[in-house]
């Protein structure tokens, strides 16, 4: 592929650097500062359009020549910045940035330029508010006021908060907690998140490690609306499956469940002293899928209440004693196990096997 | 060049002989080379003697050199590499472009960034004629249309002195 880009270069003795392809050319052009790299865009046609493959941009006051210490808050710099930043994104309309920073602190005078910014800053390539959270990896606290967010919000990275106020769009979560604080992530999402989260969110999904599935509350805040929950548990140590039941009856209007473990080690030891699952009715709950168990006497018992619960649903509606005679075989080559609960009167509960 | 330094194991290691447009010959280690990621897929393509018709002796000595030292490169002498990047990026503008349109060519990722890192901080806050005359650029703009792009970015080319000198 690439490394045949000069194939066809001959040196002469005296060598002529307008040879030098674009993506050699590019590579500088986007190593000095900005300002630098845009005075770049006068050296000739050639080299007018490089400064807009720049992989990571940096905007901070020095760029106009403002200390950013002495003048931070002058409102003539602020405003200078956000022109100079406008007018240089327009070049990056559609294109793609790998890393963007930027250090500024904008007054409420500026608002509309602002808002352009965040316009220009949406046009990037990978600049819509999902990509950009995504990339800030050192982001400690997100807050979201009075937006209106994409129906789907993936967060991820070293996130330790996030909260939502008065936010409108939303339907979707898909929460990557692997690096929230250890002990405390689950309470933490099963509790304040939940609470702050828009009322309108349907469907969540949670990514967590190591010993943050822990502590699992025994009781936590109410979805009202979710409709579909996925946990993803990676490279669990020693996990009592039948924790996560509180959060299922937390959901009311829960229909989809998806529990994947993945990565999962396991200590053989007897069962901890817990109090028996009552079962709750779950009248909405349509489908579970459980992947990656390993027939665990716990994971048997919590499937089992899975079923207890949205049979009982069922004969509400149904009487028929279906699902009785559902007897999980938990065999070593099940890595996935599905059940489906229909309303359907004669339609049994299959159990079926999703992969190997 | 043979690395004979480790001689009861040499015959274990898997050797490698690189050939420059001028016709020399360098034998290593293919543990070495493999930093070059063109070699790399030749080697896993089954040459054992890689002629290199872009990259003449001069270069590839270099280069060669570069390589060896980061093959080197442990937890415990990062500053000794760091120096000898510091050393090894002093050449002239020519040898710097020289080096990397060989390392664009042979795809060594360090040594691009080493480079072009260099190149970018040497240049930074030139003059746009010291810059023209440093990469032989030939200004293609009209007046008007050289007056047009500078005011497109007119704070970049405000403000401060720049720097009129070529090294």
């Amino acid at each position: 592929m690439g490394q045949r880009e000069l194939g066809g270069l001959v040196r002469d003795a005296k060598v002529d650097y307008s040879e030098l392809p674009d993506d050699v050319l590019s590579s500088i052009v986007a190593r000095p500062t900005v300002r630098d790299a845009v005075r770049t865009s006068i050296l000739s046609k050639r080299w007018r359009y490089l400064i807009a493959s720049m992989p990571t941009l940096k905007f901070s006051l020095d760029m106009i020549g403002a200390n950013s210490c002495r003048h931070k808050c002058f409102p003539h710099y602020q405003q200078k910045f956000l022109k100079v930043v406008n007018q240089f994104l327009q070049l990056y309309s559609g294109r793609k940035v790998s890393n963007l920073e930027m250090h500024i602190c904008i007054g409420r005078e500026f608002s509309s330029e602002f808002d352009q910014l965040m316009h220009s800053l949406s046009k990037i390539d990978g600049g819509h508010l999902e990509d950009i959270l995504s990339s800030c990896l050192n982001l400690n606290q997100l807050g979201l006021k009075s937006c209106k967010l994409p129906y789907k919000l993936c967060i991820s990275g070293t996130v330790k908060s996030v909260r939502f106020t008065n936010c409108g769009g939303l339907e979707e979560i898909d929460l990557q907690a692997t690096n929230l604080r250890r002990d405390t992530a689950i309470p933490y999402i099963f509790g304040e998140f939940v609470r702050d989260l828009p009322a309108q969110i349907k469907s969540l999904t949670v990514t967590a490690c190591y010993s943050q599935v822990k502590n699992f509350p025994t009781e936590t805040q109410i979805f009202r609306n979710l409709r579909m929950l996925a946990l993803l548990l990676e490279n669990t140590y020693d996990f009592d499956m039948v924790k996560v039941s509180p959060v299922l009856d937390s959901c009311p209007l829960l229909r989809y469940l998806d529990l994947v473990q993945w990565g999962t080690f396991r200590q053989a030891r007897g069962r901890g002293i817990r109090f028996p699952l009552s079962p709750t009715y779950h009248t909405e709950l349509k489908e579970v899928r459980f992947g990656g168990f390993l027939g665990t006497g716990e994971e048997i018992e919590f499937a089992s209440y899975i079923v207890r619960s949205a049979v009982l649903s069922g004969e509400k509606e149904a009487k028929g004693p279906y699902g009785c005679n559902f007897q999980p075989c938990w065999l070593e080559s099940y890595l996935a196990l599905s059940i489906i609960c229909t309303d359907a009167l004669n339609s049994p509960l299959i159990p079926f096997n999703l992969s190997r | 060049m043979a690395s004979s330094s480790s001689s009861s194991k040499t015959g274990l290691k898997k050797m490698l002989t690189l050939k420059s447009s001028d016709g020399d010959e360098f034998e290593l280690e293919e543990s070495i080379v493999i930093q070059c990621q063109t070699i790399k897929h030749m080697v896993e393509d089954g040459f054992s003697l890689i002629p290199l018709q872009n990259v003449d002796t001069k270069t590839l000595t270099k280069i060669i050199e570069y390589m060896k030292k980061h093959a080197e490169k442990t937890e415990s002498n990062k500053e000794e590499i760091k120096n000898f990047n510091k050393e090894f990026v002093k050449g002239s503008f020519d040898d710097q472009f020289e080096l990397v349109s060989a390392a664009n060519y042979l795809h060594i990722n360090g040594l691009m960034d080493l480079l072009c890192q260099s190149i970018a901080d040497r240049i930074n806050n030139k003059s746009v004629r010291a810059v023209r005359e440093i990469f032989n650029i030939s200004n293609d703009y009209t007046p008007d249309e050289e007056e047009k792009v500078r005011d497109e970015h007119k704070w970049a080319h405000e403000g401060g002195e720049f720097d009129e000198s070529l090294d």
